[in-house]
Protein backbone atom coordinates (compact mmCIF):
# COMPACT_ATOMS: atom_id res chain seq x y z
CA UNK A 1 0.00 0.00 0.00
CA UNK A 2 2.68 2.47 1.09
CA UNK A 3 6.17 2.13 -0.31
CA UNK A 4 8.97 4.45 0.75
CA UNK A 5 12.20 4.07 -1.21
CA UNK A 6 15.63 5.47 -0.28
CA UNK A 7 14.14 8.60 1.20
CA UNK A 8 16.46 11.43 2.26
CA UNK A 9 15.08 14.48 4.01
CA UNK A 10 16.75 17.59 5.35
CA UNK A 11 15.79 19.82 8.21
CA UNK A 12 17.19 23.07 6.90
CA UNK A 13 20.75 22.12 5.97
CA UNK A 14 20.88 19.17 8.30
CA UNK A 15 20.26 15.79 6.69
CA UNK A 16 18.00 13.81 9.02
CA UNK A 17 17.00 10.84 6.90
CA UNK A 18 19.61 8.97 4.90
CA UNK A 19 17.97 6.72 2.36
CA UNK A 20 15.16 5.17 4.39
CA UNK A 21 13.12 2.43 2.74
CA UNK A 22 10.06 0.75 4.16
CA UNK A 23 6.69 -0.57 3.11
CA UNK A 24 3.30 -1.08 4.68
CA UNK A 25 0.82 -3.54 3.19
CA UNK A 26 -2.92 -3.09 3.27
CA UNK A 27 -4.53 -4.01 6.60
CA UNK A 28 -1.19 -4.32 8.33
CA UNK A 29 0.01 -2.64 11.52
CA UNK A 30 3.66 -1.68 11.29
CA UNK A 31 5.72 -0.20 14.10
CA UNK A 32 8.56 2.23 13.70
CA UNK A 33 10.81 2.50 16.71
CA UNK A 34 13.98 4.35 17.49
CA UNK A 35 15.59 6.74 19.93
CA UNK A 36 15.06 10.48 20.08
CA UNK A 37 16.42 12.18 17.01
CA UNK A 38 16.44 9.01 14.92
CA UNK A 39 14.21 10.72 12.36
CA UNK A 40 10.86 9.08 13.07
CA UNK A 41 8.85 12.29 13.13
CA UNK A 42 10.74 13.61 10.12
CA UNK A 43 9.72 10.50 8.21
CA UNK A 44 6.07 11.11 9.17
CA UNK A 45 6.36 14.71 7.97
CA UNK A 46 7.92 13.60 4.71
CA UNK A 47 5.14 11.12 4.00
CA UNK A 48 2.38 13.64 4.71
CA UNK A 49 4.04 16.37 2.65
CA UNK A 50 4.82 18.74 5.51
CA UNK A 51 8.54 18.33 4.89
CA UNK A 52 9.23 17.43 1.26
CA UNK A 53 12.12 14.96 0.88
CA UNK A 54 15.30 15.78 -1.03
CA UNK A 55 15.72 12.34 -2.58
CA UNK A 56 13.82 9.10 -2.92
CA UNK A 57 10.19 8.27 -3.63
CA UNK A 58 6.99 7.70 -1.70
CA UNK A 59 4.31 5.60 -3.35
CA UNK A 60 0.74 5.05 -2.27
CA UNK A 61 -0.66 2.07 -4.18
CA UNK A 62 0.52 2.85 -7.70
CA UNK A 63 0.69 6.60 -7.34
CA UNK A 64 3.80 8.61 -6.71
CA UNK A 65 3.02 11.00 -3.85
CA UNK A 66 6.58 12.24 -3.24
CA UNK A 67 6.61 15.89 -2.14
CA UNK A 68 2.88 16.23 -2.73
CA UNK A 69 1.20 19.07 -0.78
CA UNK A 70 -0.40 17.92 2.51
CA UNK A 71 -3.86 18.89 1.28
CA UNK A 72 -3.52 16.44 -1.61
CA UNK A 73 -1.96 13.68 0.47
CA UNK A 74 -4.88 13.67 2.89
CA UNK A 75 -7.31 13.42 -0.04
CA UNK A 76 -5.53 10.24 -1.07
CA UNK A 77 -6.27 8.69 2.31
CA UNK A 78 -3.28 9.26 4.56
CA UNK A 79 -3.98 10.96 7.90
CA UNK A 80 -1.45 11.72 10.62
CA UNK A 81 -1.98 11.97 14.36
CA UNK A 82 0.92 14.34 14.96
CA UNK A 83 3.41 14.24 17.77
CA UNK A 84 2.22 16.35 20.71
CA UNK A 85 -1.38 16.16 19.37
CA UNK A 86 -1.39 19.68 17.87
CA UNK A 87 -5.05 20.36 18.58
CA UNK A 88 -6.76 23.65 17.85
CA UNK A 89 -6.85 24.60 21.52
CA UNK A 90 -9.29 27.52 21.31
CA UNK A 91 -11.83 25.58 19.24
CA UNK A 92 -14.36 23.17 20.72
CA UNK A 93 -13.88 19.41 20.66
CA UNK A 94 -16.59 19.07 18.03
CA UNK A 95 -15.03 21.77 15.83
CA UNK A 96 -11.67 20.02 16.06
CA UNK A 97 -13.26 16.77 14.94
CA UNK A 98 -15.17 18.47 12.14
CA UNK A 99 -12.01 20.15 10.85
CA UNK A 100 -10.56 16.66 10.53
CA UNK A 101 -13.06 16.18 7.72
CA UNK A 102 -12.26 19.56 6.17
CA UNK A 103 -10.96 18.13 2.91
CA UNK A 104 -14.25 16.36 2.22
CA UNK A 105 -16.53 18.88 3.88
CA UNK A 106 -18.21 20.17 0.73
CA UNK A 107 -18.49 16.83 -1.04
CA UNK A 108 -19.54 14.66 1.86
CA UNK A 109 -21.58 16.93 4.08
CA UNK A 110 -24.50 14.56 4.61
CA UNK A 111 -22.14 11.85 5.80
CA UNK A 112 -20.34 13.98 8.41
CA UNK A 113 -22.88 13.73 11.23
CA UNK A 114 -22.89 9.93 11.00
CA UNK A 115 -19.09 9.90 11.04
CA UNK A 116 -19.06 12.23 14.03
CA UNK A 117 -21.49 9.93 15.85
CA UNK A 118 -19.13 7.03 15.12
CA UNK A 119 -16.21 8.90 16.71
CA UNK A 120 -18.39 9.60 19.75
CA UNK A 121 -19.20 5.88 19.93
CA UNK A 122 -15.51 5.05 19.87
CA UNK A 123 -14.67 7.71 22.47
CA UNK A 124 -17.84 8.31 24.53
CA UNK A 125 -15.98 10.76 26.72
CA UNK A 126 -15.59 13.16 23.82
CA UNK A 127 -19.35 13.31 23.40
CA UNK A 128 -19.70 14.62 26.95
CA UNK A 129 -17.03 17.19 26.23
CA UNK A 130 -18.08 18.11 22.69
CA UNK A 131 -18.76 21.78 23.52
CA UNK A 132 -15.63 22.26 25.62
CA UNK A 133 -12.54 23.98 24.25
CA UNK A 134 -9.96 21.38 23.24
CA UNK A 135 -7.23 23.16 25.18
CA UNK A 136 -9.06 22.61 28.47
CA UNK A 137 -9.11 18.79 28.22
CA UNK A 138 -6.77 16.40 30.00
CA UNK A 139 -3.84 14.95 28.05
CA UNK A 140 -5.60 11.64 27.45
CA UNK A 141 -8.76 13.28 26.22
CA UNK A 142 -6.72 15.50 23.94
CA UNK A 143 -5.09 12.44 22.43
CA UNK A 144 -8.56 10.98 21.85
CA UNK A 145 -9.51 14.18 20.02
CA UNK A 146 -6.33 13.95 17.94
CA UNK A 147 -7.08 10.35 16.96
CA UNK A 148 -10.75 11.17 16.36
CA UNK A 149 -9.84 14.16 14.24
CA UNK A 150 -7.58 12.01 12.06
CA UNK A 151 -10.29 9.35 11.74
CA UNK A 152 -12.78 12.00 10.58
CA UNK A 153 -10.63 12.25 7.45
CA UNK A 154 -11.64 8.63 6.71
CA UNK A 155 -8.08 7.54 6.12
CA UNK A 156 -7.03 4.26 4.53
CA UNK A 157 -3.64 4.59 6.19
CA UNK A 158 -3.36 6.12 9.65
CA UNK A 159 0.03 7.38 10.79
CA UNK A 160 0.46 7.81 14.53
CA UNK A 161 3.39 9.74 15.94
CA UNK A 162 3.97 8.74 19.57
CA UNK A 163 0.34 8.50 20.65
CA UNK A 164 1.30 7.27 24.12
CA UNK A 165 3.60 10.18 24.95
CA UNK A 166 2.96 11.70 28.36
CA UNK A 167 -0.20 9.71 29.05
CA UNK A 168 -1.28 7.64 32.06
CA UNK A 169 -1.11 3.85 31.57
CA UNK A 170 -4.88 3.34 31.78
CA UNK A 171 -5.48 5.95 29.07
CA UNK A 172 -2.79 4.39 26.89
CA UNK A 173 -4.52 1.04 27.24
CA UNK A 174 -7.83 2.57 26.24
CA UNK A 175 -6.43 4.30 23.17
CA UNK A 176 -4.47 1.25 22.02
CA UNK A 177 -7.52 -0.95 22.46
CA UNK A 178 -9.35 1.39 20.08
CA UNK A 179 -6.47 1.31 17.61
CA UNK A 180 -6.44 -2.49 17.77
CA UNK A 181 -10.16 -2.63 16.99
CA UNK A 182 -9.77 -0.24 14.08
CA UNK A 183 -6.98 -2.36 12.66
CA UNK A 184 -9.15 -5.47 12.90
CA UNK A 185 -11.80 -3.57 10.96
CA UNK A 186 -9.29 -3.09 8.15
CA UNK A 187 -7.50 0.18 8.87
CA UNK A 188 -3.81 0.16 8.02
CA UNK A 189 -1.54 1.57 10.72
CA UNK A 190 1.99 2.90 10.79
CA UNK A 191 2.83 3.48 14.42
CA UNK A 192 5.78 5.47 15.70
CA UNK A 193 6.48 4.66 19.33
CA UNK A 194 9.15 5.07 21.94
CA UNK A 195 7.30 2.61 24.10
CA UNK A 196 8.52 -0.48 22.30
CA UNK A 197 6.56 -3.06 24.30
CA UNK A 198 3.39 -1.27 23.39
CA UNK A 199 4.32 -1.00 19.74
CA UNK A 200 5.32 -4.67 19.51
CA UNK A 201 2.09 -5.79 21.13
CA UNK A 202 0.19 -3.98 18.41
CA UNK A 203 2.24 -4.59 15.27
CA UNK A 204 3.30 -7.70 13.42
CA UNK A 205 6.27 -6.13 11.69
CA UNK A 206 8.62 -3.35 12.78
CA UNK A 207 11.45 -1.15 11.62
CA UNK A 208 14.18 0.18 13.89
CA UNK A 209 15.42 3.59 12.88
CA UNK A 210 18.84 4.77 14.02
CA UNK A 211 20.29 8.19 13.11
CA UNK A 212 18.24 8.43 9.96
CA UNK A 213 18.79 4.87 8.66
CA UNK A 214 16.83 1.65 8.98
CA UNK A 215 19.07 -0.36 11.27
CA UNK A 216 16.88 -3.43 11.65
CA UNK A 217 13.61 -4.70 10.29
CA UNK A 218 11.49 -7.78 10.40
CA UNK A 219 8.66 -9.57 12.20
CA UNK A 220 8.16 -8.42 15.75
CA UNK A 221 8.97 -11.85 17.26
CA UNK A 222 12.34 -11.88 15.54
CA UNK A 223 13.17 -8.37 16.64
CA UNK A 224 12.19 -9.15 20.21
CA UNK A 225 14.75 -11.93 20.23
CA UNK A 226 17.44 -9.62 18.84
CA UNK A 227 20.15 -8.79 21.38
CA UNK A 228 20.53 -5.18 20.31
CA UNK A 229 16.81 -4.51 20.45
CA UNK A 230 16.59 -6.18 23.82
CA UNK A 231 19.37 -4.09 25.23
CA UNK A 232 18.59 -0.73 23.71
CA UNK A 233 14.81 -0.71 23.60
CA UNK A 234 13.44 -3.32 25.92
CA UNK A 235 15.87 -2.73 28.78
CA UNK A 236 16.37 -6.46 29.14
CA UNK A 237 19.34 -8.72 29.33
CA UNK A 238 22.02 -6.33 30.42
CA UNK A 239 23.83 -9.25 32.00
CA UNK A 240 23.65 -11.43 28.93
CA UNK A 241 24.87 -8.67 26.69
CA UNK A 242 27.56 -7.15 28.82
CA UNK A 243 29.08 -10.15 30.53
CA UNK B 1 -26.11 73.07 27.12
CA UNK B 2 -26.52 71.20 30.35
CA UNK B 3 -23.99 68.70 31.60
CA UNK B 4 -26.35 65.81 30.89
CA UNK B 5 -26.95 66.82 27.30
CA UNK B 6 -23.20 67.23 26.84
CA UNK B 7 -22.70 63.73 28.16
CA UNK B 8 -25.27 62.38 25.72
CA UNK B 9 -23.68 64.30 22.87
CA UNK B 10 -20.19 63.06 23.63
CA UNK B 11 -21.36 59.52 24.16
CA UNK B 12 -22.85 59.28 20.69
CA UNK B 13 -19.96 60.88 18.83
CA UNK B 14 -17.53 58.83 20.92
CA UNK B 15 -19.32 55.60 20.05
CA UNK B 16 -19.35 56.49 16.36
CA UNK B 17 -15.61 57.23 16.36
CA UNK B 18 -14.96 54.12 18.41
CA UNK B 19 -16.93 52.09 15.87
CA UNK B 20 -14.57 53.18 13.11
CA UNK B 21 -11.56 52.25 15.21
CA UNK B 22 -13.07 48.87 16.03
CA UNK B 23 -13.35 48.03 12.34
CA UNK B 24 -9.72 49.00 11.68
CA UNK B 25 -8.57 47.07 14.75
CA UNK B 26 -10.52 43.95 13.73
CA UNK B 27 -8.84 44.12 10.34
CA UNK B 28 -5.45 44.32 12.03
CA UNK B 29 -6.34 41.36 14.26
CA UNK B 30 -7.43 39.16 11.38
CA UNK B 31 -4.12 39.59 9.53
CA UNK B 32 -2.19 39.32 12.78
CA UNK B 33 -3.87 36.03 13.63
CA UNK B 34 -3.28 34.58 10.19
CA UNK B 35 0.33 35.68 9.72
CA UNK B 36 1.68 37.11 12.99
CA UNK B 37 2.35 40.51 11.41
CA UNK B 38 0.94 43.99 12.01
CA UNK B 39 -0.28 45.34 8.71
CA UNK B 40 0.77 48.99 8.65
CA UNK B 41 -1.17 49.54 5.44
CA UNK B 42 -4.47 48.93 7.25
CA UNK B 43 -5.20 52.68 7.51
CA UNK B 44 -4.65 53.07 3.76
CA UNK B 45 -7.35 50.47 3.14
CA UNK B 46 -9.74 52.80 4.98
CA UNK B 47 -8.59 55.80 2.93
CA UNK B 48 -9.03 53.90 -0.33
CA UNK B 49 -12.47 52.73 0.76
CA UNK B 50 -13.48 56.26 1.53
CA UNK B 51 -12.14 57.69 -1.76
CA UNK B 52 -13.70 54.97 -3.90
CA UNK B 53 -17.02 55.64 -2.17
CA UNK B 54 -16.61 59.39 -2.78
CA UNK B 55 -15.89 58.82 -6.47
CA UNK B 56 -18.83 56.46 -6.88
CA UNK B 57 -21.32 58.66 -5.03
CA UNK B 58 -20.18 62.22 -5.77
CA UNK B 59 -18.61 61.97 -9.24
CA UNK B 60 -20.63 59.14 -10.76
CA UNK B 61 -23.87 59.75 -8.88
CA UNK B 62 -24.36 56.13 -7.83
CA UNK B 63 -26.70 55.92 -4.80
CA UNK B 64 -24.93 55.11 -1.53
CA UNK B 65 -26.64 51.75 -0.81
CA UNK B 66 -25.32 50.47 -4.17
CA UNK B 67 -21.93 52.16 -3.97
CA UNK B 68 -21.23 50.79 -0.48
CA UNK B 69 -21.07 47.08 -1.37
CA UNK B 70 -19.14 47.89 -4.58
CA UNK B 71 -16.56 49.76 -2.49
CA UNK B 72 -16.24 46.91 -0.01
CA UNK B 73 -15.76 44.36 -2.80
CA UNK B 74 -13.24 46.61 -4.55
CA UNK B 75 -11.18 46.83 -1.37
CA UNK B 76 -11.39 43.07 -0.84
CA UNK B 77 -9.83 42.81 -4.31
CA UNK B 78 -7.15 45.36 -3.44
CA UNK B 79 -6.38 43.48 -0.21
CA UNK B 80 -6.03 40.21 -2.13
CA UNK B 81 -3.82 41.93 -4.71
CA UNK B 82 -1.69 43.38 -1.93
CA UNK B 83 -1.14 39.90 -0.54
CA UNK B 84 -0.41 38.33 -3.91
CA UNK B 85 2.04 40.99 -5.08
CA UNK B 86 3.74 42.10 -1.86
CA UNK B 87 3.49 39.30 0.71
CA UNK B 88 3.03 35.98 -1.09
CA UNK B 89 6.14 36.10 -3.35
CA UNK B 90 8.43 36.06 -0.30
CA UNK B 91 9.90 32.68 0.46
CA UNK B 92 10.25 32.10 4.19
CA UNK B 93 9.94 35.77 5.14
CA UNK B 94 10.83 36.89 8.63
CA UNK B 95 8.21 38.82 10.55
CA UNK B 96 10.24 42.01 10.47
CA UNK B 97 10.62 41.80 6.66
CA UNK B 98 6.87 41.47 6.26
CA UNK B 99 6.23 44.37 8.62
CA UNK B 100 8.59 46.59 6.64
CA UNK B 101 6.86 45.51 3.43
CA UNK B 102 3.51 46.61 4.83
CA UNK B 103 5.04 49.98 5.71
CA UNK B 104 6.32 50.23 2.14
CA UNK B 105 2.87 49.22 0.93
CA UNK B 106 1.26 51.98 2.97
CA UNK B 107 3.62 54.62 1.52
CA UNK B 108 2.95 53.32 -1.98
CA UNK B 109 -0.83 53.37 -1.49
CA UNK B 110 -0.65 56.89 -0.07
CA UNK B 111 1.20 58.00 -3.20
CA UNK B 112 -1.34 56.31 -5.45
CA UNK B 113 -4.20 57.96 -3.55
CA UNK B 114 -2.55 61.36 -3.96
CA UNK B 115 -2.11 60.82 -7.72
CA UNK B 116 -5.68 59.69 -8.25
CA UNK B 117 -7.63 61.87 -5.85
CA UNK B 118 -5.31 64.85 -5.40
CA UNK B 119 -3.97 66.62 -2.37
CA UNK B 120 -7.11 68.38 -1.20
CA UNK B 121 -9.71 67.01 1.17
CA UNK B 122 -12.84 65.65 -0.45
CA UNK B 123 -16.26 65.42 1.04
CA UNK B 124 -19.12 62.97 0.92
CA UNK B 125 -22.80 63.87 1.29
CA UNK B 126 -24.51 62.53 4.40
CA UNK B 127 -26.18 59.15 3.88
CA UNK B 128 -29.41 60.21 5.55
CA UNK B 129 -30.25 63.78 4.68
CA UNK B 130 -32.77 64.51 7.41
CA UNK B 131 -32.80 67.02 10.23
CA UNK B 132 -30.88 65.63 13.23
CA UNK B 133 -32.61 64.24 16.26
CA UNK B 134 -32.79 66.60 19.19
CA UNK B 135 -32.78 64.84 22.49
CA UNK B 136 -32.42 66.84 25.71
CA UNK B 137 -30.55 69.59 23.85
CA UNK B 138 -28.10 67.11 22.38
CA UNK B 139 -27.98 66.93 18.59
CA UNK B 140 -27.60 63.48 17.16
CA UNK B 141 -27.13 63.07 13.43
CA UNK B 142 -28.89 60.22 11.69
CA UNK B 143 -25.58 59.18 10.17
CA UNK B 144 -24.14 58.68 13.65
CA UNK B 145 -26.89 56.18 14.40
CA UNK B 146 -26.35 54.55 11.02
CA UNK B 147 -22.64 54.13 11.79
CA UNK B 148 -23.50 52.39 15.06
CA UNK B 149 -25.92 50.05 13.30
CA UNK B 150 -23.44 49.22 10.53
CA UNK B 151 -20.60 48.55 12.98
CA UNK B 152 -22.88 46.35 15.10
CA UNK B 153 -23.97 44.39 12.02
CA UNK B 154 -20.39 43.93 10.80
CA UNK B 155 -19.24 42.72 14.22
CA UNK B 156 -22.19 40.31 14.38
CA UNK B 157 -21.43 39.04 10.87
CA UNK B 158 -17.78 38.47 11.77
CA UNK B 159 -18.82 36.62 14.90
CA UNK B 160 -21.07 34.40 12.81
CA UNK B 161 -18.31 33.84 10.26
CA UNK B 162 -15.66 32.79 12.78
CA UNK B 163 -17.97 30.79 15.06
CA UNK B 164 -20.39 29.13 12.68
CA UNK B 165 -18.87 28.64 9.25
CA UNK B 166 -16.30 26.02 8.38
CA UNK B 167 -14.15 28.55 6.50
CA UNK B 168 -14.11 30.80 9.56
CA UNK B 169 -13.13 27.88 11.75
CA UNK B 170 -10.44 26.86 9.27
CA UNK B 171 -9.11 30.41 9.49
CA UNK B 172 -8.95 30.18 13.28
CA UNK B 173 -7.32 26.76 12.96
CA UNK B 174 -4.57 28.29 10.78
CA UNK B 175 -4.01 31.01 13.34
CA UNK B 176 -3.82 28.43 16.08
CA UNK B 177 -1.61 25.79 14.54
CA UNK B 178 -0.40 26.12 11.00
CA UNK B 179 1.08 22.66 10.72
CA UNK B 180 -2.03 20.91 12.03
CA UNK B 181 -4.16 23.03 9.70
CA UNK B 182 -2.05 21.84 6.76
CA UNK B 183 -2.54 18.24 7.91
CA UNK B 184 -6.32 18.74 7.84
CA UNK B 185 -5.98 19.62 4.18
CA UNK B 186 -6.59 23.32 4.75
CA UNK B 187 -4.92 25.46 2.10
CA UNK B 188 -3.14 27.84 4.45
CA UNK B 189 -1.93 30.13 1.66
CA UNK B 190 -5.48 30.64 0.46
CA UNK B 191 -6.64 31.32 4.02
CA UNK B 192 -3.99 34.04 4.40
CA UNK B 193 -5.12 35.53 1.09
CA UNK B 194 -8.67 35.51 2.38
CA UNK B 195 -7.59 37.20 5.60
CA UNK B 196 -6.03 40.06 3.62
CA UNK B 197 -9.18 40.45 1.51
CA UNK B 198 -11.43 40.38 4.57
CA UNK B 199 -9.26 42.79 6.45
CA UNK B 200 -9.14 45.28 3.56
CA UNK B 201 -12.93 45.02 3.24
CA UNK B 202 -13.25 45.88 6.94
CA UNK B 203 -10.93 48.84 6.37
CA UNK B 204 -13.22 49.97 3.55
CA UNK B 205 -16.25 49.87 5.83
CA UNK B 206 -14.33 51.93 8.39
CA UNK B 207 -13.37 54.54 5.80
CA UNK B 208 -16.87 54.75 4.37
CA UNK B 209 -18.69 55.20 7.67
CA UNK B 210 -16.15 57.77 8.82
CA UNK B 211 -16.42 60.08 5.81
CA UNK B 212 -19.94 61.63 5.65
CA UNK B 213 -19.95 64.80 7.63
CA UNK B 214 -16.15 64.69 7.83
CA UNK B 215 -13.87 64.70 4.82
CA UNK B 216 -11.09 62.51 3.48
CA UNK B 217 -7.61 63.32 2.29
CA UNK B 218 -4.84 61.09 0.99
CA UNK B 219 -2.65 61.37 4.10
CA UNK B 220 -5.26 60.22 6.63
CA UNK B 221 -4.19 56.56 6.57
CA UNK B 222 -1.69 56.68 9.44
CA UNK B 223 -4.36 58.29 11.63
CA UNK B 224 -6.69 55.31 11.09
CA UNK B 225 -3.80 52.90 11.36
CA UNK B 226 -2.59 54.38 14.64
CA UNK B 227 -6.03 54.49 16.23
CA UNK B 228 -6.79 50.96 15.09
CA UNK B 229 -3.42 49.84 16.42
CA UNK B 230 -4.07 51.46 19.79
CA UNK B 231 -7.44 49.75 20.01
CA UNK B 232 -6.00 46.38 18.97
CA UNK B 233 -3.19 46.66 21.53
CA UNK B 234 -5.40 47.83 24.38
CA UNK B 235 -7.91 45.08 23.63
CA UNK B 236 -5.15 42.47 23.44
CA UNK B 237 -3.60 41.80 20.04
CA UNK B 238 -5.61 39.24 18.09
CA UNK B 239 -8.54 39.34 20.50
CA UNK B 240 -11.75 40.47 18.79
CA UNK B 241 -13.90 40.89 21.86
CA UNK B 242 -11.09 42.94 23.39
CA UNK B 243 -10.95 45.10 20.27
CA UNK B 244 -14.66 45.87 20.48
CA UNK B 245 -14.42 46.84 24.16
CA UNK B 246 -11.24 48.85 23.63
CA UNK B 247 -12.75 50.63 20.61
CA UNK B 248 -15.72 51.79 22.65
CA UNK B 249 -13.39 52.81 25.46
CA UNK B 250 -10.99 54.78 23.24
CA UNK B 251 -13.82 56.43 21.29
CA UNK B 252 -15.53 57.62 24.46
CA UNK B 253 -12.27 58.57 26.12
CA UNK B 254 -11.28 60.62 23.11
CA UNK B 255 -14.48 62.67 22.82
CA UNK B 256 -14.87 63.13 26.55
CA UNK B 257 -11.30 64.30 26.98
CA UNK B 258 -11.65 66.59 23.96
CA UNK B 259 -14.92 67.98 25.31
CA UNK B 260 -14.12 68.36 28.97
CA UNK B 261 -10.34 68.79 28.98
CA UNK B 262 -8.85 70.07 25.75
CA UNK B 263 -9.45 69.29 22.07
CA UNK B 264 -5.79 70.13 21.35
CA UNK B 265 -4.45 67.41 23.58
CA UNK B 266 -6.95 64.64 22.82
CA UNK B 267 -4.34 62.67 20.85
CA UNK B 268 -1.83 62.93 23.67
CA UNK B 269 -4.43 61.93 26.22
CA UNK B 270 -5.48 58.81 24.28
CA UNK B 271 -1.87 57.81 23.74
CA UNK B 272 -1.31 58.27 27.48
CA UNK B 273 -4.14 55.77 28.03
CA UNK B 274 -2.36 53.33 25.72
CA UNK B 275 0.87 53.75 27.68
CA UNK B 276 -0.96 53.25 30.95
CA UNK B 277 -2.47 49.98 29.72
CA UNK B 278 0.92 48.84 28.43
CA UNK B 279 2.52 49.56 31.80
CA UNK B 280 -0.17 47.88 33.86
CA UNK B 281 -1.11 44.98 31.59
CA UNK B 282 1.16 44.70 28.55
CA UNK B 283 -0.92 41.98 26.93
CA UNK B 284 -4.01 44.24 26.77
CA UNK B 285 -7.23 44.18 28.74
CA UNK B 286 -8.36 40.81 27.39
CA UNK B 287 -5.09 39.55 25.98
CA UNK B 288 -3.38 36.49 27.36
CA UNK B 289 0.29 36.70 28.21
CA UNK B 290 0.92 33.28 26.65
CA UNK B 291 -0.56 34.39 23.35
CA UNK B 292 1.78 37.37 23.30
CA UNK B 293 4.73 35.09 23.92
CA UNK B 294 3.75 32.53 21.32
CA UNK B 295 3.79 35.01 18.47
CA UNK B 296 6.98 35.84 16.67
CA UNK B 297 7.50 39.26 18.14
Amino acid sequence: MLKVQSLSTNYGNLRVLHGVSLHVSEGEAVALIGANGAGKSTLMKSITGLLPPRKGTIQLFDENITAMAPARVIRRGIALVPEGRKLFATLTVQDNLMLGAYHRYAADRAQLDTDLERIYEIFPRLKERRAQLAGTLSGGEQQMVAVGRALMARPRLLLLDEPSMGLAPTIIEEIFAVLGDLQKQGLTLLLVEQNVRLAFAMARRAYVLETGRVALQGPVDELMANKEVKRAYLGKGYKEVWE
Amino acid sequence: MSLLSQIIQFTFSGLANGGTYILVALGLNIIYNATGIINFAQGEFAVFGSFIMITLCMAWGIPAPVAFPITVLALAGIGALFHRTAIAPLKKPSVITMVIITIGGSIFMRGVAMLIWGKYPQRLDPFIDAPPIRFMDAIIKWDTLLVLVIVALVVAALYWFFEKTVTGKAMRACAENREAALLMGINVDRIVLLSFALSAALGAVAGVVYTPGASMEYGRGPYFGLRGFEVAIIGGLGNSVGAVLAGILIGLFETFSAGFLSPTYKEAITLALLLLVLFVKPSGILGKAEVARLKDF
